[in-house]
């Protein structure tokens, strides 16, 4: 009866057309502004908070002093002052003294790295045992070559003023012998600065990475070029210990580092879920350092019971922004899972170290500038693999489908040389995502 | 000719695909030419279960309006788009009759007498059968057209009208007695069949 059919649909018709399609809706008209509108506010959004949120320039004032002490059980008093909130200003002076009061009575003067106040812990009977059990320090992954021949140089000569630090470390373990005199000497914090930069050149830890590269399976193209932009975090968590001759121990966190990316997808379809893609990015990232150390000091009376005490000084903040062009290739899979699409890639990447600019304070504990241009020493330093695990859908109808999802990337860089030995960096990221396709041909 | 019709004729040349590519994009001129390729066959296959030009372009409005808003939907892999559209358009007829309370009543214990007996509708004029058609009773007007000109099978038929699958082979029948005595009727008067 199909013969019969298409003589029915070509019967002629007396009808008003016109009219008929005034009263028909036309849902697209009303939503193409309104994804337009949606991905231009969202593209807007991800750049005002990652250029805003993110915009650290020096805000030494700004930022949170936390100082906490734990004391635990004692049979003498212990008076702990701890004034920690900094003045709103870049000149900060540093109060490190260490000292035996007339009164057979142990003052140590903690410094207090901005705040002009020193904290003062007060024991009133000798010390005859002072333990550096934890210092924790948090600081970037990133350092500079150029700066750290500068900053040797001033922590060469802040090692004259104290001469118990020859290290970044602010508390060292005293010998037997210096027991003997009681005190506890307390390093500027400042020398922690020269002692980062002292860490080698290390291309920069993995970067959030924002790509598109999936469609539901009734808009798969075999070629696409996909445009996204995203915000991310990257937390790493990495404990170094390193124990010297010395026996001095050195605990490393490295935390967060906060940034954006914008990065540009071309992917080419192979077969059924499998694709090959190549991807350029270029991110920028913006990170505050600060410095939270952990002092427990063990003191055990000759009689009675040990007194330990516990300061925390999270003390300073610096600006530093860093930014890199990425170049990587590789091949993922693709799921589909009802209108969602389950993807996992795994790709290797050359990075591209543009200047780094960043401040922090230097040993006269004022605010420096540095400018460096990174350049790897070896081939391979700048090599990244990643591997990620995505789920995206496609909202709206091709060419004009947005691309909304959430990605779960590992990554693996070349080993951060800290202090001579080599620490293995394994970041982890969590980003959002949105992209458009801007090119698609259909099978 | 309308200007809207006069701009929308530069998208003739393209495929169902194209257009509907273009249709996605929000180009009106592209919407309206799809609406003016389709529009004609579905009038005329709205109006032969309805026989009524209100109700068809009721139905047709509200048939071009699902069109374009589930257009992304459209898979040209499962078949041709006025196929789709056209299943739109019947099931937005049946949608009519449902809300004027037309049920199916079951009919499992009439005979199914004939049901594989071909009409020889493709011998007479398609106004002739359109004339016919339109005096068949509605519930087997309905059944005939999704049957033998849809080419919907029984069990589709019995799912997008809520009975079994035995009641619709008896409408069919008792449809295709109705028309061949008809038919009989029409080949001996003389043939006026205008609608």
């Amino acid at each position: 009866m199909k013969n019969l059919q298409q003589q029915f649909d070509r019967r002629p018709i007396d009808f008003d057309r016109n009219a008929l399609w005034e009263t028909i809706s036309l849902p697209e008209k009303r939503r193409r502004p309104w994804w337009m509108v949606w991905f231009l506010g969202g593209t807007l959004a991800i750049f005002a908070i990652t250029t805003a949120l993110w915009r650290t320039t020096p805000m030494l004032g700004s930022w949170p002093i936390n100082t906490s002490t734990q004391q635990g059980h004692t049979l003498q008093p212990i008076v702990i002052n701890s004034v920690k909130k900094p003045p709103s200003t870049t000149t900060c002076s540093v109060k490190t003294t260490s000292y035996k009061s007339p009164s057979n009575t142990n003052v140590i003067l903690v410094a207090d790295d901005l705040s002009t106040t020193p904290n003062t812990v007060l024991l009133t009977t000798p010390l005859q045992q002072i333990t550096l059990a934890k210092t924790t320090r948090l600081h970037p992954l990133i350092s500079h070559e150029q700066a750290s021949d500068q900053g040797s140089h001033e922590a060469r000569q802040e090692q004259h003023h104290v001469p118990t630090l020859a290290n970044p470390l602010r508390l060292s373990r005293q010998s037997p012998g210096q027991l003997s005199l009681p005190h506890a000497q307390v390093a500027p914090l400042t020398t922690v600065v020269p002692g980062l930069l002292r860490l080698e050149t290390q291309m920069m830890p993995p970067m959030p990475i924002v790509h598109q590269s999936t469609q539901p399976v009734r808009q798969l193209a075999r070629q696409r070029l996909l445009l996204g932009g995203g915000i991310g975090w990257h937390h790493h968590h990495q404990n170094f210990t390193a124990k010297s001759v010395t026996d001095r121990k050195l605990d490393y966190n490295f935390s967060a580092v906060e940034g954006f990316a914008y990065a540009l997808q071309w992917t080419h379809q192979l077969n059924g879920s499998l694709y090959l893609f190549a991807q350029g990015q270029y991110t920028v990232l913006q990170n505050r350092w600060w410095t939270t150390d952990i002092h427990q000091i063990l003191y055990v009376p000759p009689s009675g019971e040990a007194v330990e005490t516990t300061v925390i000084n999270t003390t300073y903040e610096l600006y530093h922004q860093t930014s890199v062009w990425e170049l990587g290739t590789g091949m993922g899979y693709r799921l589909p899972y009802r209108k969602w699409s389950v993807e996992g890639e795994l790709a290797l990447a050359y990075a591209i170290q543009q200047q780094q600019t960043g401040q922090f304070l230097n040993d006269n504990v004022e605010l420096q500038s540095i400018i460096t241009n990174p350049t790897p020493t070896r081939w391979w330093q700048p090599l990244r693999l990643w591997t990620d695990i995505g789920i995206s859908r496609v909202l709206g109808a091709s060419p004009w489908s947005v691309k909304v999802g959430a990605q779960l990337q590992v990554g693996a860089n070349s080993p951060l040389n800290v202090e001579g030995q080599l620490a293995p960096v394994l970041p982890g990221q969590l980003y959002l995502k949105v992209g458009r396709q801007l090119r698609a041909k259909r099978k | 000719m309308p200007r809207s019709t006069t701009h929308s004729m530069r998208y003739d040349p393209l495929t169902d695909e194209e257009l509907v590519r273009a249709c996605l994009q929000g180009q009106r001129r592209a919407q309206r030419a799809l609406y003016d390729r389709h529009v004609q066959a579905m009038y005329n296959t709205v109006i032969r279960y309805t026989y009524n030009r209100h109700d068809t372009e009721d139905i047709l409005q509200q048939a071009f309006s699902k069109v374009f808003r589930y257009l992304h939907t459209y898979k040209s892999t499962s078949g041709t788009l006025r196929t789709w559209i056209r299943t739109i358009c019947v099931r937005a007829t049946l949608n009519h009759f449902q809300r004027r309370k037309l049920q199916f009543k079951p009919l499992t214990d009439a005979p199914v007498l004939h049901a594989k007996q071909t009409l020889p509708l493709e011998q007479l004029e398609t106004d002739y059968i359109i004339k016919l058609i339109e005096q068949l009773p509605t519930h087997y007007r309905i059944i005939f057209n999704l049957y033998e000109i849809e080419g919907y099978s029984h069990k589709e038929i019995a799912k997008m009208t809520q009975m079994n699958v035995s009641s619709s082979r008896v409408y069919l029948t008792r449809a295709k007695q109705m028309l061949r005595r008809s038919i009989t009727a029409f080949k001996s008067t003389p043939k006026d069949a205008s609608l």
